[in-house]
């Protein structure tokens, strides 16, 4: 991923991020992202993840690759975040969701499902926290 | 420096005005973040930015007159924190129009619903068990209350 060359196959973690050879990651960034979900009736006839429209994120420059990673923040309504996971019984909230980012875009990935008495209705927003190194100055 | 973006007009949310849809903090010198700035200008992002310490959560946080503020708080109250088992529970002073979901451990008792009043009323089983209250309305913070039922007061 920051190593330039490196053949991803059978690459321990270190050898793609860490590297001593490379410049030492910094953090850039940090933050979240809504993910809209998608309505009870999508799910209900056979919809499993929907594409959220993307969102610009930033462009690192010239000669910097982007590290990102990103968690579903998902809250129980006391503000005690949860861990990432696809679904979650400690709400009325099935699914979860994430984002995957490509050209400088964040693009949300849509588990969350509306509730049932609501079919058509999108569900509460949902969060993914995301932070971003970059491997130069 | 903290930059928050958010829905303007209710259309990203379904009328959640004011709410967070993405925010950054960026840890950049000076030259850097307004080089991040133009960026943001350039996409037709629109902004609003804090010299906070670190990430002001959505669940806490709103942007109202370009500025970032701090959610109310709504203050519905049980009517009483233990009751006998089968008898009803009352929640007082939710805010009208607000959905409010009933779960007793990982069960939903009752799926998220619109409630017309400021009065919530439904009865207990006649076992021992706690209630939970989950109540939601924009732009009031998410509310939780728990009702416990007994076998004898």
């Amino acid at each position: 991923m920051s190593v330039a060359g490196a053949d991803v196959n059978g690459a321990q973690f270190n050898d793609l991020i860490f590297d001593a050879n490379q410049m030492p990651l910094r953090l850039y960034l940090t933050g979240f992202q809504s993910v809209a979900g998608m309505t009870w009736n999508q799910r209900l006839f056979g919809q499993n993840v929907r594409e959220g429209g993307p969102v610009p994120l930033y462009d690192a420059g010239a000669g910097r690759s982007q590290v990102f990673m990103n968690a579903w923040r998902r809250n129980n309504g006391l503000n005690f975040l949860f861990t990432p996971s696809f679904d979650d019984d400690q709400t009325p909230v099935l699914g979860g969701g994430g984002v995957g980012v490509c050209s400088n875009f964040v693009i949300p990935l849509c588990f969350t499902v509306g509730a049932p008495a609501f079919p058509d209705n999108l569900p509460e927003l949902t969060f993914v926290n995301f932070c971003v190194f970059k491997n130069a100055n | 420096m903290f930059y928050a973006m958010h829905d303007r007009d209710g259309s990203l949310t379904g009328g959640n005005v004011g709410q967070l849809v993405q925010a950054v903090k960026v840890f950049v010198g000076d030259d850097e973040q307004k080089a991040f700035e133009k960026q943001l200008a350039d996409q037709g992002q629109t902004f609003v930015r804090e010299r906070a310490q670190g990430v002001l959560p959505p669940e806490k946080w709103m942007v109202s007159n370009n500025g970032l503020h701090k959610r109310p708080r709504m203050n519905p109250t049980a009517q009483a924190a233990v009751v006998k088992a089968g008898n009803a529970i009352v929640v007082l002073g939710i805010p009208k129009g607000a959905r409010i979901t009933v779960k007793t451990g990982a069960t939903i008792i009752w799926p998220e619903f619109a409630l017309d009043g400021d009065e919530l009323e439904f009865p207990s089983a006649d076992y021992p068990c706690t209630y939970t209250v989950l109540i939601r309305k924009w732009p009031y913070m998410d509310r939780k209350l728990d009702v416990r039922t007994v076998a004898s007061l």
